[in-house]
């Protein structure tokens, strides 16, 4: 189960080493994404699973568009 | 794990940047002056115009620079000793940064404006967006 975090949190944990992983389509990454983010879309986990693309030992912070 | 509440909206919608192919090169933060700003307690007297935007409203800012109101440049010949609170136009129209700037000249110009504050979605100040200044 993921936690909620807001922005200033999000920065927060991303300067102490987090990963950022964008699920948007990558045609929609590609044109605009957060720093630094990596692109594992939704539509990959039919046949990858996110934890393929992931440090184990590393936070993860996820995004979408807006609200999810 | 973590969520991002708000996803990459909530992200750029503070004007926080951006990558990719298009980025937040088209987007209004990138084309932001930034204006003369006085305090809430300060006095007409007390404000001072930046010379490159002579012709610009100033933003009157309270605590964590959060836009409070508009002194337009009319209101600077008043006495020095007005207090800027009485002088100003409270709750200037105001736009958020993630907006395309292509947008943003659109709607100026269907509303007769020559400027917009520019704000994050919690009020701060972000700069000013002057027809005049964006060259796109």
């Amino acid at each position: 189960m993921a936690t909620r975090i807001d922005v200033p949190l999000a920065r927060s944990v991303l300067a102490d080493g987090a990963q950022l992983v964008d699920v948007l389509p990558a045609v929609i990454y590609r044109q605009e994404h957060l720093p630094g983010a990596m692109s594992v879309p939704l539509e990959s986990f039919a046949t990858t699973s996110i934890t393929d693309h992931l440090d184990p030992s590393r936070a993860v912070v996820v995004y979408c568009f807006d609200q999810h | 794990m973590y969520d991002l509440v708000g996803g990459r909206a909530a992200w750029t919608v503070l004007g926080l940047p951006t990558e990719g192919s298009v980025g937040d090169r088209r987007r209004i933060s990138q084309f932001v002056v930034q204006p003369a700003t006085a305090s809430l307690d300060a006095t007409i007297g007390d404000v001072v115009v930046d010379s490159a935007h002579p012709h610009g409203p100033v933003a009157v800012l309270g605590a964590t620079r959060v836009l409070l109101g508009a002194l337009q440049p009319t209101a600077l010949r008043l006495p020095a000793q007005t207090p800027v609170q009485r002088a100003m136009q409270p709750a200037p129209a105001t736009i958020r940064p993630d907006v395309r700037v292509e947008d943003v000249l659109e709607q100026l110009e269907k509303d007769h404006l020559d400027h917009v504050f520019v704000t994050t979605a919690s009020g701060e100040l972000v700069g000013l967006a002057a027809r005049d200044a964006i060259h796109v």
